[in-house]
C-alpha cells in the first residue's frame, strides 16, 4: 500500500490527479491508442476469418506493427493514469481482470499474425479458432476497462 | 433547446436509461467496441491510401470500410442513447457540439471520398503518388477528422464549466 501512495504522491502522479489538463489528456491517449491496438487487431482477426478475403493476408499483417504502437501509447498513458489514482485503482479487480485480458489478446494476435504470414492457402480450423478466441479476449478486455470506472 | 431537453429528460427512455444502473456502461462499452472497429478499418483503409502497406492494392482494401460502417452504426446508436439519458449534459457542452460538427465534417469527406476518389482509385491508380491532391487531403482529413473525434468524445466530462 506504501507503494501505491507513493506513486500518487509521484510527480507524474500530482500531475495526472490535480492539473487540469493532466488526466483528461492521458485519457484520450489511452482511447486513442485501444483505437489503434484493438481495432486493428480485430481487423486482423476479421481478415484470418475469411473477410475480405481478396486482399492477400500477408499483405494486411503489417498492420500489427501499427497496432503494437497503439499498445506502446496505451502502456504510457495507462500507467500515468494508474499512477493518478494508484491508491483507489491498486484495490479494483476490474483492472486486473484486465491485465490479464490483456496478456491473453496481445498473446493470442501475436500468434494469428505470424499464422497470417505463414499462411499462404486456406487457413486450418485451428487458426480459425484462435482468431475468434483474439477477438473474444479483446472484447473482454474493453468489458473489463469500461468496468473500472463504476468499481469502488 | 430547452423544449428538447425537457421533451427528452421526460420521454420513457430516458427513464429506461437513469432507472437501471447497467444501461450506462453497457452503452459505454458498445461505445468503445463501435469506436475500435471504426477507427481500426479506418486506418487500414486511409493508410493503405497513403502507403503503409505497399502490398495492398487501393481497389481491394475499401471492403474494409463495411467494418468501419458497422463501427459508426454502433457509436451513433449508442451516442443517440446517451444523449437521450443525459441531454442537459449534452446539449450544451461545447466538446459534444464540436464532436458533432466534426462527425458532419467526417461524413461529408467521406462522401467526397467515396464519389470523387475512390472511382480514381477504382480506375487504376494503385499507390498513393497517382492519386491527385484532393485524394490526399481526404486521406490524411479523413485520419485527423476521427482522431479528433475521439480525443473530443474523451474531454466531454471534463469541459463542462466552459
Amino acid at each position: 500500500m506504501d507503494i501505491l501512495f507513493a506513486l500518487e504522491d509521484s510527480s507524474i502522479g500530482v500531475m495526472i490527479s490535480s492539473s487540469i489538463w493532466g488526466y483528461p489528456i492521458a485519457l484520450s491517449l489511452h482511447a486513442l491508442g485501444m483505437g489503434v491496438l484493438v481495432g486493428i487487431s480485430v481487423m486482423l482477426a476479421l481478415r484470418i476469418l475469411g473477410f475480405a478475403d481478396a486482399i492477400p493476408r500477408s499483405a494486411v499483417m503489417p498492420y500489427w506493427r501499427l497496432a503494437q504502437a497503439g499498445f506502446a501509447l496505451n502502456l504510457i498513458s495507462g500507467t500515468a493514469l494508474f499512477m493518478g489514482s494508484a491508491a483507489s485503482l491498486g484495490l479494483n479487480w476490474a483492472l486486473y481482470a484486465k491485465f490479464i485480458c490483456l496478456i491473453v489478446s496481445l498473446f493470442l494476435t501475436y500468434r494469428m499474425v505470424k499464422v497470417g504470414y505463414r499462411t499462404q492457402g486456406d487457413v486450418n480450423r485451428k487458426d480459425r479458432h484462435l482468431a475468434v478466441a483474439a477477438i473474444c479476449s479483446w472484447v473482454a478486455t474493453i468489458i473489463f476497462g469500461r468496468l473500472i470506472g463504476y468499481i469502488f | 433547446m430547452e423544449t428538447m431537453i425537457d421533451i427528452l429528460s421526460n420521454s420513457a427512455l430516458n427513464h429506461f436509461i437513469t432507472s437501471h444502473s447497467w444501461v450506462w456502461p453497457t452503452l459505454e462499452m458498445f461505445h468503445f467496441l463501435g469506436l475500435c472497429l471504426l477507427l481500426g478499418s479506418l486506418l487500414i483503409v486511409d493508410l493503405s491510401v497513403i502507403g503503409f502497406a505497399p502490398n495492398i492494392s487501393l481497389r481491394l482494401v475499401d471492403k474494409f470500410i463495411i467494418a468501419t460502417l458497422i463501427g459508426f452504426a454502433f457509436n451513433a446508436a449508442t451516442g443517440l442513447l446517451f444523449v437521450v439519458g443525459d441531454p442537459g449534459r449534452y446539449f450544451i457542452n461545447i466538446a459534444f457540439r464540436i464532436k458533432i460538427l466534426l462527425i458532419t465534417v467526417a461524413g461529408l469527406n467521406a462522401l467526397y471520398f467515396t464519389f470523387r476518389v475512390r472511382p480514381r482509385i477504382q480506375a487504376g491508380a494503385s499507390n498513393f503518388n497517382e492519386l491527385s491532391l484532393d485524394a490526399r487531403l481526404s486521406t490524411a482529413l479523413s485520419l485527423c477528422l476521427w482522431t479528433s473525434i475521439i480525443v473530443l468524445g474523451r474531454f466531454i466530462p471534463y469541459v463542462e464549466d466552459l
